[in-house]
């Protein structure tokens, strides 16, 4: 059975009432898969680390100690240390706060400005749907990266103003994906029995309709953690991301570029946690996918 | 006798050997994880020129014969429990891929119940009945193409130089039916299956395919079998009748003493159930229950959980072998006892 | 087929223009702009400004200034840059080889890596081709691209010394050392292209081998070869075409940071560079240089599909 990208079949479609219990066991059932299972625990372990890094790191992540430059691993350095002395396992604990939080903060940027048009676009169709999704499809058309790049430009560099740009290059995906859950749902004839008991149309949409969207929401959201993690990487990577003194993975990556002879481990460190934080995100995603959608989706 | 719709053309004679023989044929098959039994003890042997109809419900296993005959179910899902196929020279069901995709076309032609979904969307109906031409004759990309088009008139197609270079898309569901028919007889096989030809097809439609296959048949002498769940398309059609029911053969008969006593219930039923057969202006009847679901062993007969003759003790307790009186064959212990009724002609 | 294109091309326009204004909307937006460079910077006085300002057209009202930028793309003027003084027209001439042969030598090696596996994936499912297009799929999302060219230059340049570390050749002027320069940026662009073109290739074929019309072929004695080369695989084409056409705005995108990478002068380290120097010029010049890539790109899958499947052209 296939079904278009945005519109899940309607197995999960209940009124309201029965939302709390079946937020739980989607979760559960999630963590009942092996790989879902795995993400779960690596990333609040991640998230947990990142939160009290301050607090557990070994070193001081910025403390510059010229006498001991670019050292391998070691029982005193688990990663060695960078280019100005700084020890790598520290640093990298603390990055790992930046970019969690650039990367969330991102997301929220894409749920805010694409969930509410979305629903209003969605639900009362006409024109003001058609501008909108016109628009939505000529930003989708764009590389998000080069959006994201210009809005950079326009803001000035910075971690804040990245992340804004790249939420803000997202928004149309999360846009879409709303207005078909909400479109699908609008012909529901649970809903026009609410409006006709007499229930105001926000409560209709905020009670009955969104959270019927939540699925496909958070399948989507979970996609784009991962994505935005890696934007985010590139974006420090490149300089335009995170500004020192501040770290975050993708930066500790471009600064060791031209150690990577001498000192791979400077760069094979950060680059392995994004990845697995990244595939952590992804497998999450699928397994959603597959709990939801209940079969293998192709 | 059956019609032979075409005059002045005699029906061929029916040959002597048979042309495919279906020996103790059982089939399991693993739809999802398990296998389980689908067909079983099936014996069959169609002669050259005759006409066989196979009859049956949806889940009775007919399809999947049809399907094994020309050994196109996939070896990932099927298991082969006993028995075997025989075409002509070649086994079916120990045949080596290149052996089996000689006979397919050349030896043996087959046509499906959906027209709209069976031809490739992507190339010109013409281009593929000529592919298959060369596949099996090796002759140029223009003469397959003649001849190709010779397919389509004899399927009588209107038209058929300007129709040839049409998409599958651009014909109607008759005309599709046509187009599978011309490249399943475009190399002379000697032997036809029709599954549920005209099931797809709307009544008028019905009719003309059902008389171009006779007239073909009596043109080209090629031995039918055609599967259907329509007794009445099968009593019009074929010199010979086989029931089949949960997978098995229950009866066997030639069609007019089928029609007038058949010798098992299930038989019965079927031919009670035809609307020409009730009186007017009442219910129609219709035979209570269903199957036994794929795979299920159900001890003794099949049919008794519906059978309106049961006897238990008798009938289900232990398989019931098929029973052969020839011309006749019955899968049924109380057949000599019972006097089943059968179908006004 | 020759009336499908002309509608198609028809719609062309309109979809450029609505490129060019969201491109035009956009850096319009940009603080800093071509008077205030021309006079020398902000710090010039507001009347050299204002000067320039009329003299350049840009006190206009936005609707005058949009047509004006237009036509005057449509000629092939973009301006000056503000920081290097070149005119972007010739940045981008400079550039945009560059690039295009990046994205062009990807596509080449993702199809390499794509094809076959997602044709035995099809045929076995759960095989080994299988597992590992699954693979594939999971890490080509997952890996950061930069990282993963990181890698490749620190095991086959640096440590085995078998190709160039960083830098462009012009294929006019050295057609192998062009390759070699390229092929492991062109690598690990591909490798992220592959894991969805294998994707949506298995799952196309996988489809359409299920399909009754491939019964047909079979029970008509045509070979394997036949039936899953030539019909099925070209009907599983189609919408692995459109996916390829998709893939284009994402090569680019993936371009501005494997070209930070590698050192590769193309439109993407020219785009990081202006974002780094508020060129407004220049970033105007690459995105819409960039998004008339895309939809002419998407507009040539288009094309491609409409070859493949009949049935499209006939709507």
């Amino acid at each position: 059975m296939t079904t278009s990208p945005t519109v899940l079949p309607d197995t999960n479609l209940i009124p309201v009432a029965g939302r709390k219990q079946k937020r739980r066991s989607l979760l559960h059932r999630v963590f009942m898969r092996g790989p879902g299972m795995v993400s779960i625990i690596y990333l609040v372990v991640l998230v947990i680390v990142s939160i009290i890094a301050p607090y557990i790191v070994p070193y001081d992540p910025n403390q510059i100690d010229l006498r001991a430059v670019l050292q391998p691993p070691s029982p005193e350095h688990w990663l060695g240390t960078d280019d100005l002395g700084r020890d790598v396992f520290s640093r990298l604990l603390v990055a790992g706060g930046v970019s969690l939080a650039a990367t969330l903060q991102a997301v929220a940027v894409g749920l805010l400005f694409g969930v509410l048009p979305g629903v209003l676009s969605g639900y009362f169709g006409g024109w003001f749907d058609t501008i909108v999704t016109r628009v939505a499809d000529v930003l989708l058309s764009f590389p998000s990266l080069i959006l994201a790049l210009a809005i950079v430009a326009i803001l000035g560099p910075g971690l804040g103003n990245a992340m804004f740009a790249v939420g803000i290059a997202y928004a149309p995906r999360f846009l879409r994906i709303v207005r078909g859950q909400v479109m699908f749902v609008r012909n529901e004839t649970f809903v026009e029995a609410a409006i006709s008991t007499g229930i105001p149309r926000p409560k209709v949409i905020w009670g009955h309709m969104l959270p019927n969207a939540w699925p496909a929401l958070i399948i989507q959201i979970s996609f784009m953690l991962g994505l935005t993690l890696i934007i985010e990487s590139s974006l420090s990577y490149l300089g335009l991301g995170v500004q020192p003194p501040q770290a975050s993975w993708g930066s500790m990556i471009g600064g060791s570029k031209a150690f990577i002879e001498i000192a791979p481990w400077l760069v094979l460190a950060p680059g392995l946690v994004i990845f697995f934080t990244s595939l952590a995100f992804n497998t999450l995603g699928d397994v959603l996918r597959d709990e939801v959608t209940g079969g293998r989706g192709q | 006798m059956t019609t032979t719709a075409t005059p002045g053309i005699e029906a061929p004679p029916i040959g002597r050997q048979p042309l495919l023989r279906v020996e103790d044929f059982s089939l399991d098959l693993a739809p999802s994880g398990e296998f389980v039994p689908v067909l079983s003890d099936i014996n069959l042997s169609v002669r050259s020129g005759e006409v066989v109809g196979l009859v049956g419900e949806s889940g009775s296993g007919k399809s999947t014969l049809a399907l094994s005959l020309i050994g196109l179910v996939p070896k990932k899902i099927s298991k082969l429990r006993s028995g075997r196929i025989t075409l002509g020279d070649t086994e079916i069901t120990a045949g080596s891929r290149r052996a089996l995709q000689s006979v397919r076309g050349s030896k043996v032609g087959m046509i499906f119940q959906e027209p709209m979904t069976a031809l490739d969307p992507a190339y010109r109906v013409g281009d593929q009945v000529a592919e298959a031409i060369r596949r099996h004759t090796g002759v140029s990309r223009a003469e397959a193409r003649r001849q190709a088009i010779e397919n389509f008139k004899l399927v009588e197609m209107s038209d058929a130089e300007r129709r040839a270079d049409a998409y599958p898309h651009e014909l109607s569901g008759g005309l599709r039916q046509r187009v599978c028919i011309a490249l399943a007889i475009s190399c002379r096989p000697q032997l036809l299956i029709a599954d549920e030809p005209t099931t797809a097809l709307d009544v008028t439609t019905q009719a003309q395919i059902l008389d171009l296959l006779r007239r073909l048949r009596d043109e080209l002498g090629m031995a039918i079998i055609l599967i259907s769940h329509d007794l009445a398309v099968i009593a019009e059609f074929c010199d010979r009748v086989m029931v089949m029911y949960a997978g098995q053969i229950v009866e066997e008969s030639p069609i007019d003493p089928f029609f007038i006593q058949p010798r098992h219930p299930y038989s019965s039923a079927l031919l009670q159930s035809l609307p020409e057969n009730q009186p007017p202006l009442q219910t129609l009847t219709v035979l209570p229950g269903s199957p036994p679901p794929l795979g299920l062993q159900v001890p003794g007969c099949r049919f008794a959980a519906r059978c309106a003759h049961v006897q238990h003790g008798r009938c289900d307790v232990t398989p019931i072998d098929l029973t052969s009186r020839p011309p006749r064959a019955f899968r049924c212990v109380r057949a000599n006892e019972l006097s089943l009724p059968g179908a006004a002609r | 087929m020759l009336r499908f294109v002309g509608r198609r091309l028809l719609f062309l326009v309109p979809q450029l223009l609505l490129a060019a204004l969201v491109v035009f909307i956009l850096t319009s937006l940009l603080p800093g702009d071509a008077a205030i460079a021309r006079a020398g910077g902000e710090s010039a006085s507001p009347e050299l400004i204002a000067q320039y300002r009329a003299e350049l057209g840009l006190d206009q009202p936005l609707y005058v200034r949009f047509f004006d930028f237009v036509g005057n793309a449509a000629t092939g003027d973009l301006g000056v840059s503000f920081s290097t003084s070149e005119s972007v027209s010739e940045i981008l001439w400079r550039t945009a080889p560059v690039t295009l042969s990046l994205v062009l030598l990807g596509f080449i090696i993702a199809i390499l890596i794509a094809l076959p596996l997602g044709i035995v994936a099809a045929l076995h499912p759960n095989g080994w081709a299988d597992r590992v297009s699954l693979a594939l799929a999971t890490t080509g999302v997952a890996i950061p691209n930069f990282w993963f060219g990181l890698i490749l230059v620190l095991i086959f340049s640096l440590s085995l010394g078998w190709l160039p570390t960083t830098g462009y050749v012009a294929f006019t002027a050295d057609p192998w050392q062009w390759f070699l320069h390229l092929l492991l940026p062109a690598i690990t662009l591909g490798h992220a292209l592959a894991a969805e073109l294998t994707r949506q290739l298995r799952a196309a074929l996988g489809d359409h081998l299920r399909r009754d019309y491939v019964r047909t072929m079979r029970a008509a004695g045509l070979s394997e070869k036949s039936v899953v080369g030539k019909h099925a695989l070209r009907s599983a084409l189609g919408p692995s075409v459109t996916t390829l056409g998709l893939q284009v705005p994402i090569a680019i995108g993936a371009c501005v940071v494997i070209e930070a990478v590698f050192n590769l002068p193309g439109l993407g380290s020219q785009m990081v560079q202006a974002v780094f120097s508020r060129d407004v010029q220049v970033l105007q010049g690459v995105i819409l240089f960039t998004v008339v890539l895309v939809v002419v790109a998407s507009f040539l899958a288009d094309m491609a599909y409409a070859l493949i499947n009949p049935k499209v052209r006939a709507e």
